[in-house]
């Protein structure tokens, strides 16, 4: 995950279970419904100028492609993974 | 049809389905190039109120492989923008549409041309450029050929562009060549026969959408050059059309759909007919997202195809050599994967090495024929297909005579073509108005008034 911060799986959660709600700062995230079905503590409020889709192609591998704007990234945080299935339902 | 609807996946995606691939020396103006990418297929003239366009959320791309590796050396982006001047009405125009500015033009299309090279060079060679209106009928659109005309822009360079509508130019007896590859004017040899009949061109009443680009043959050549000599590698390019659509799509009440990711291509298009009737359907949506480098993987297909197969057992006693032939088809090989070798055919080459690509190779040194022949090469005109291909080409004709083996002996000379394989047709010939004598070269697109579906 060298060019995915914690904060921008936030987004990517926020891909997976609203699927790509515009979103105006991850903060809101944070202290929602999801992030705290997530688990996730975030402090500070994160700019986002863009929507994204979090993919998880194989919730066995542990990874989960984020597209944003016209590029991807795909990280392997099995723990994420996991409580994005978990939120997921 | 050439690649019209050829594979599953594409064809529901109409909007990004690449239906034919021209590529040749403009004949009004011999130190250029035309390319020519076809999108759409078989838009019913009066397919309103929603008339055809492009997709915004596709990028449309032309690709040019100058040094023989199959990898596009320059790309012509094409991405489109959709704008909706009233969105308080049903209709596409609110009265007569006299100019491409006219305020009652209410959906209109706009967009950017860019030119990417290999390196990673990116130029803007035209932006907020218009496209016409769809034909829609004398009401309308009164003026459309003179209307269109005004879509044709002047680029920096020495280029033109258009995009937008324009009449069909493939021709090709669609009903009867998939009822089990029926052709009209042979049917009473068919295995199911019924009396001959003269061919019926089931594309002579369709339009479709094109994106045409005139550019100077140096700003092609690997070298710079003006491409004059027909010996001289460099003066052959390779040519493939694509469209990808972005990975993810999100659906929304809230709006219109979101793209997101990168781009995946989802269609391709070089040689006419390959994916149509060499590819088989398990591999057709892969075939469309490949790229020519890596072409190989389908090679058994063309050394090996199934229409060849067909022909002979279609049409039972009729070609009996063809059905004795079991070799690796290495005409076929050349012809649409690599290129015809110099000593093949006198006079001329189009050969791009040895790499195995699906890409339209055109000679650029080989000056437009005063009388061009349909039939292109086979019919002793080198300015035709396979070296590149032009609006009028009779490529279905000249596919299934080459697959019936009439281009086998260029590899073994031992070989006799079975007599019909160099007379079987499916007798079309293009009827007036199909073409235009200047750029974009196909004609002017039907009416929907005036040819209704």
């Amino acid at each position: 995950m060298a060019d995915l911060t914690r904060r921008r799986f936030l987004q990517a959660s926020a891909g997976v279970a609203g699927a790509a709600a515009s979103m105006t700062t991850l903060g809101a995230l944070g202290t929602g419904g999801l992030g705290a079905a997530l688990g996730l503590s975030t402090a500070e409020p994160v700019e986002a100028t863009n929507s994204m889709v979090a993919y998880i192609p194989a919730s066995s591998k542990g990874e989960v492609r984020i597209m944003v704007g016209e590029r991807a990234v795909t990280a392997t945080d099995p723990e994420l993974v996991g409580r994005l299935i978990k939120a997921a339902g | 049809m050439s690649s019209h609807r050829e594979a599953p996946g594409i064809s529901q995606d109409p909007v990004a389905d690449n239906t034919d691939v021209y590529a040749f020396v403009s004949p009004d103006e011999p130190d250029t190039v035309t390319l020519i990418a076809n999108w759409i297929p078989l838009e019913g003239p009066d397919g309103g109120p929603n008339f055809y366009e492009f997709g915004d959320d596709v990028l449309y791309e032309i690709n040019v492989d100058n040094d023989g590796d199959a990898v596009a050396d320059i790309t012509y982006q094409f991405r489109f923008t959709t704008e909706v001047l009233n969105p308080n009405t049903f209709l596409y125009n609110t009265g007569q549409i006299l100019a491409l500015s006219s305020p009652n033009f209410n959906r209109r299309q706009f967009y950017t041309v860019t030119r990417v090279t290999e390196g990673g060079g990116h130029t803007v060679l035209g932006s907020g450029l218009a496209c016409p209106p769809c034909n829609i009928g004398p009401r309308s659109t009164p003026s459309y050929a003179s209307l269109a005309g005004a879509a044709v822009h002047t680029l920096n360079g020495g280029i033109s562009v258009f995009a937008g509508q324009r009449r069909e130019g493939f021709y090709v007896d669609l009903g009867a060549v998939f009822d089990l590859l029926d052709l009209r004017p042979f049917q009473n040899l068919q295995l199911i026969p019924t009396p001959a009949a003269p061919g019926v061109d089931a594309t002579q009443s369709v339009n479709v959408h094109s994106i045409a680009i005139r550019v100077p043959k140096s700003s092609l050549t690997s070298d710079g050059s003006g491409a004059t000599n027909p010996t001289d590698p460099a003066s052959t390019i390779g040519v493939w059309a694509t469209a990808s659509r972005q990975t993810a799509t999100v659906l929304s009440s809230d709006g219109p759909p979101e793209s997101h990711g990168p781009w995946m291509q989802v269609s391709r298009l070089g040689n006419p007919l390959i994916n149509e009737a060499v590819i088989p359907m398990g591999k057709k949506d892969l075939w469309n997202q490949r790229n020519p480098a890596g072409d190989s993987e389908f090679l058994s297909y063309v050394q090996n195809p199934e229409l060849a197969s067909l022909i002979p057992a279609l049409y039972p006693g009729v070609f009996p050599n063809l059905a004795g032939l079991t070799a690796a088809r290495a005409d076929l090989v050349a012809i649409l994967l690599t290129g015809l070798p110099a000593g093949v055919v006198a006079g001329f080459q189009n050969y791009t090495g040895s790499i195995i690509a699906d890409m339209l190779r055109l000679n650029m040194a080989i000056p437009p024929a005063s009388s061009p022949n349909p039939l292109g090469v086979i019919g002793g005109d080198l300015a035709g297909y396979p070296n590149g291909r032009r609006v009028a080409d009779d490529v279905f004709t000249i596919v299934l005579r080459a697959v019936a083996g009439v281009t086998y002996p260029l590899v073994d000379p031992s070989y006799t073509p079975d007599a019909a394989a160099s007379v079987v047709t499916d007798g079309l010939t293009p009827g007036p108005n199909r073409y235009i004598g200047s750029f974009p070269y196909l004609g002017v697109p039907l009416d929907g008034f005036d040819v209704p579906s």
